[in-house]
């Protein structure tokens, strides 16, 4: 297992124009090894609060803490090997002429020497199945591929807490998955993950936690049944929960009690509960 | 998108963008022609009353104005020190300050200024759309015109993709705090490799969008959303602008009105 620092944001404004603040107080913990869904709609302030835990962005007022040490005027190359970030479209984030030496990268701004950096760069290249593109350009790659490249990349750093800027955005349900389950095994390996998306069935499959931001503050958090069942938080963040959650709250109208956030879970407990009337 | 222009409702937000363009136009000539250095100055306070004759927010009069006054500077301190002429104000050894060459080199750098301005209000006051239909209406064929539109769009999106490159950098771990000079371009370099990448997708699917949406259809004489007509407030402000530039002009060629950069008449 390896050692995840535990990460909070403490009261955090920010604002990208005086007349546009992005952030109005957001208070969020991290817990070591966590899966946490960060959500809420566009302009929540989401991302803004992401780049906050790595340095990217300074807070004009609060603290951002790395197990309990102060870090918001730390530079970002400082955190780059705790925290990882993965920016939404892959091609802000491929730089090289090559998969390989893309890879490379980071460990290179990190002032690794050449045989640490092949070694690194091997490891991932195996450990994402890349070997057969190690030599084509990033740019010249599918969409799909570019992801994995820009996730490759940062997975070089051994990163112990990953941020996910909607990783997934572009991506068909199947690939989607797959790359989620990448992190769920992350995360089984000791890794927090928090990630940002939309798309609550990832939210419902893979968060353990879910933060809801809204007009750049945190309004509420929670294990995803609890959120889920919330009427006034789903409205104020303006989050539409899963099909499944929503045929489950209009089952309930008509006396049919069945819990579950997935549907394989929903099928579960519809079984215990009606067996017996089913014969 | 974000975009240059700030919506308003202001006489220079309604002015047709003809005359816009012709008042820059002039101004421009005119910014290239006189060489005193009040005159500049008289034209940047000028330039600051029509921003605010506009209803910009002064930030953004400050935006241009902190953009072009390091060039400025730096181009008025070297003709002051190159160009030594007229009578000595400073002698430091083989450094000689003039009173020539610091008015030249006042002037250049209030040059600076003006232009900048005299272009940004230009463009925080006028729609994409009406811009591209004014120079349409002057003669230009409208792919072009579309061109200018689109590049001009694009310059402040392209900067915010500039603005995640480099955090995406500094998430990997490029240490920008301690890399000054020749070491901080090379580290961007990278960057700008993907800048580009990004922009020219970005243009692809964007020509692709057009002619998707039938841009250029053959046989097609295409209609407007926009179209322009002049107001009498429109040939009024042109017969205005006609005027103010004639008079300058005159008295220029006449009279050497603002030709020395240290007498306003010479």
């Amino acid at each position: 297992m390896i050692r995840t620092p535990r990460l909070e944001a403490i009261d955090l404004w920010y604002g990208y124009a005086p007349e546009r603040l992005a952030l109005r107080g957001a208070d969020l913990v991290i817990e070591p090894g966590e899966f946490l869904g960060l959500v809420g709609q566009n302009g929540s302030g989401k991302s803004t609060l992401a780049k906050h835990l790595n340095g990217l962005l300074r807070p004009a007022r609060g603290q951002v803490r790395l197990d309990g040490e102060e870090i918001s005027s730390l530079p970002t190359s400082r955190l780059a090997r705790q925290i990882g970030y993965v920016f939404q479209n892959p091609d802000h984030q491929l730089f090289s002429p090559s998969v390989e030496q893309e890879l490379g990268l980071g460990p290179r701004y990190l002032g690794l020497t050449p045989s640490e950096v092949e070694d690194h760069v091997q490891r991932v290249l195996q450990s994402f199945g890349l070997q057969s593109i190690a030599q084509r350009g990033p740019g010249t790659l599918s969409f799909g591929l570019r992801r994995k490249v820009s996730i490759a990349a940062v997975a070089t750093l051994q990163p112990a807490v990953w941020l996910l800027d909607e990783p997934t955005t572009g991506l068909d349900w199947g690939s989607a998955a797959l790359l989620m389950d990448h992190f769920a095994e992350l995360n089984t390996q000791g890794h927090s993950v928090i990630l940002i998306t939309h798309d609550m069935r990832l939210v419902v499959r893979y968060a353990s936690r879910v933060a809801v931001m809204s007009e750049g503050r945190v309004v509420g958090t929670g294990p995803p049944a609890e959120i889920f069942r919330r009427p006034d938080l789903l409205q104020a963040a303006r989050l539409k929960p899963p099909p499944i959650v929503e045929l489950l709250q209009r089952l309930a109208s008509t006396d049919v009690e069945v819990e579950g956030l997935t549907v394989a879970a929903a099928c579960r407990s519809f079984l215990a509960r009606h067996r017996e009337k089913l014969g | 998108m974000v975009e240059f222009y700030q919506p308003g409702e202001s006489w220079i937000h309604r002015a047709d963008p003809r005359v816009k363009l012709a008042t820059l136009a002039a101004s421009m000539l005119l910014m290239l022609l006189l060489q005193h250095p009040l005159i500049f100055l008289a034209a940047v306070l000028g330039l600051a009353g029509l921003y605010r004759s506009a209803g910009l927010a002064t930030n953004k009069l400050w935006r241009v104005v902190r953009a072009v006054l390091p060039v400025g500077f730096l181009l008025a301190a070297l003709r002051a020190i190159f160009y030594p002429t007229g009578p000595m104000l400073v002698a430091l050894g083989p450094l000689q300050i003039t009173g020539g060459g610091l008015a030249q080199g006042a002037t250049l750098g209030l040059r600076l200024v003006g232009m900048g301005l005299a272009i940004f209000l230009w463009l925080y006051t006028t729609e994409s759309q009406s811009m591209v239909r004014g120079l349409v209406k002057l003669g230009l064929p409208y792919p072009w015109g579309l061109s200018i539109g689109l590049a001009l769009r694009f310059i402040p999106t392209i900067r915010e993709n500039y603005d995640t490159i480099v955090q995406a950098q500094r998430a990997r771990g490029l240490d920008l705090e301690h890399t000054r000079g020749l070491g901080r371009v090379r580290a961007l370099l990278p960057g700008l490799i993907a800048l580009m990448v990004s922009s020219l997708r970005a243009g692809e699917n964007m020509a692709r969008a057009l002619e998707a949406r039938a841009f250029g259809a053959p046989g097609v004489r295409r209609s407007y959303l926009v179209d322009l007509a002049f107001r009498p407030v429109d040939w009024l402000l042109l017969l205005l602008l006609g005027l103010g530039a004639s008079a300058i002009l005159l008295l220029f060629f006449r009279f050497g009105f603002g030709a020395d950069p240290l007498r306003l008449f010479s």
